[in-house]
């Protein structure tokens, strides 16, 4: 048991989580830049969002980890195929959130802005973007836990030789218990602490006006 | 002539005839209040002046030019609550001049009169869920009356009010409009409020939603609520409501 902590803060294994979270800070940003890029663009109008709600929910039917054949195939082993499973692992639940609070946008209140004379990026920035950003930030959450299950899952196979993933399948061939074990514990304990101080953080900040007077 | 020119329109919903040959003109500067029975069209009406929608047939003119859209110069405030529920009070008001882009020191000085104006001024900082519903409908009155418009459309704006608050927010009302060029089309169901805001009443049946019946109220402002004249053309209205 005392291994556990010795090991866990050793100069070797802080590398290897530090690794780790290195590629899901750049793999789900660019999730996330991309996920609004495409989702904001296609919210105005009904036949681009009913296209890229199809091409979600195809993306998301097939388990991320499954693209890492393929990707190996173009990409080749290592980085690139690892952070590219994170994007897509990351993507669609962000995107299928944008598009249901859309659709979701009160009639009267986009009407309103267009009797002020809001033109299609004032719409989005005054309207839209704040309809969408309670939904947007449940997307978020959601997304990064399929972000970082896929990221784990392909440091595992994609042949990287860093990473709490890549950790785990050396540990078990040297027959390391307590290597798998904290190699676990730390991957839980990871997403936890993101979520928590993080994203719920945020998530306070940007939903102010939805607490109750006089709560705290 | 007319700021508001309505001949001969029908609009359908489907296979329901929801307004049926209205034709309506409103002058400068007059209030005009429409009375019904609920579904006759009455917001629809007022949405198709809008221009959130678009007549079946028949004509439909604003200051003369046939209406294809939303239009600045005419604000409507919607039967339903609009108010964004992220923006604070003060933030609402300053919607349509954010939109419009005016200079930031304009800004906040008509928003701070409009606040002063709808009797808000402490409250600018609140949001939406945490004033009362009265509030809200000021705020929304604030938000479009800041923009100045010439032609104001008001869709029940002061249902599911208590009777003290709606007496106080129709002289507010009374006395934003007052001295103004502005026209005002009135929705209620409230006929004694109809009487004491307008210069005339027009009251609508329903099934398909028609103009029955067109009373000019010929009483000097503020009018009072007990005069005899005032309740007489009260009782008439009813009346024809009933009838
Ligand atoms: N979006 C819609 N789609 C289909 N029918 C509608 C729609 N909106 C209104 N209607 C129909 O049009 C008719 C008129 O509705 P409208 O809202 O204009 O009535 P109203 O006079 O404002 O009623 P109330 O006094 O209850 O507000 C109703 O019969 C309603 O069923
Ligand atoms: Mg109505």
């Amino acid at each position: 048991m005392s291994r556990l902590f010795t090991d866990a803060f050793s100069a070797k294994f802080v590398d290897t989580a530090t690794s780790s979270l290195y590629r899901l800070v750049v793999g789900y940003g660019i999730s996330i830049c991309l996920a609004l890029v495409l989702g904001l663009l296609a919210a105005p109008i009904s036949l681009a969002r009913s296209y890229l709600r199809a091409l979600a929910g195809i993306v998301q039917s097939v388990p991320p980890i499954a693209w890492t054949p393929f990707l190996v195939l173009i990409l080749g082993f290592g980085e690139r195929s690892v952070l590219t499973v994170v994007v897509i692992a990351g993507l669609s639940p962000i995107v299928l959130s944008i598009l249901n609070a859309t659709e979701g946008v009160s009639l009267n209140r986009l009407r309103l802005a267009q009797l002020f004379g809001a033109n299609r990026l004032q719409l989005t920035l005054k309207v839209y973007v704040p309809e969408i950003i309670p939904d947007l930030l449940t997307g978020i959450q959601i997304g990064l836990g399929n972000a970082w299950r896929s990221l784990i899952a392909a440091e595992m196979v994609g042949g990287v030789n860093r990473g709490l993933g890549w950790s785990l399948t050396f540990s078990s061939e040297i027959a390391d218990m307590a290597g798998v074990i904290m190699g676990i514990v730390v991957i839980g304990a990871l997403a936890t602490l993101i979520d928590r101080l993080i994203l719920q953080s945020l998530s306070k900040r940007l939903l102010k006006w939805r607490e109750d007077h006089g709560s705290n | 002539m007319g700021v508001i020119k309505i001949s001969n329109l029908y609009k359908k919903n489907k296979e329901l005839n929801v307004l049926e040959n209205i034709s309506i003109t409103v002058q400068e500067g007059e209030f005009i209040a429409i009375v019904g029975p609920s579904g006759c069209g009455k917001s629809t009406l007022l949405k198709l002046i809008a221009g959130f929608e678009k007549p079946t047939t028949g004509d439909l003119e604003v200051f003369g030019h046939s209406v294809v859209g939303p239009n600045k110069q005419c604000m409507l405030v919607f039967q339903e609550h609009t108010l964004y529920p992220w923006r604070s009070v003060a933030e609402n008001i300053a919607l349509g001049p954010e939109i419009q882009r005016w200079a930031k020191s304009k800004r906040a000085k008509k928003v701070q009169d409009m606040l002063v104006a709808v009797g808000l001024e402490d409250f600018a900082d609140y949001y939406p869920h945490q004033i009362s519903g009265g509030m809200c409908q000021r705020a929304s009155l604030a938000r479009a009356f800041i923009m100045e418009p010439n032609i104001l459309l008001l869709d029940e704006p002061f249902g599911a009010l208590d009777a003290l608050t709606r007496l106080e927010l129709q002289e507010q009302l009374l006395r934003l409009w007052e001295g103004t060029k502005r026209s005002v089309v009135l929705i209620t169901h409230d006929v004694e409020e109809a009487v004491f805001l307008a210069d005339r009443i027009l009251v609508m049946g329903s099934l398909p939603g028609r103009v029955i019946k067109e009373y000019h109220v010929d009483l000097a402002r503020v009018r009072n609520r007990s005069g005899a004249r005032f309740t007489e053309l009260k009782e008439e209205i009813l009346n024809s409501l009933i009838g």
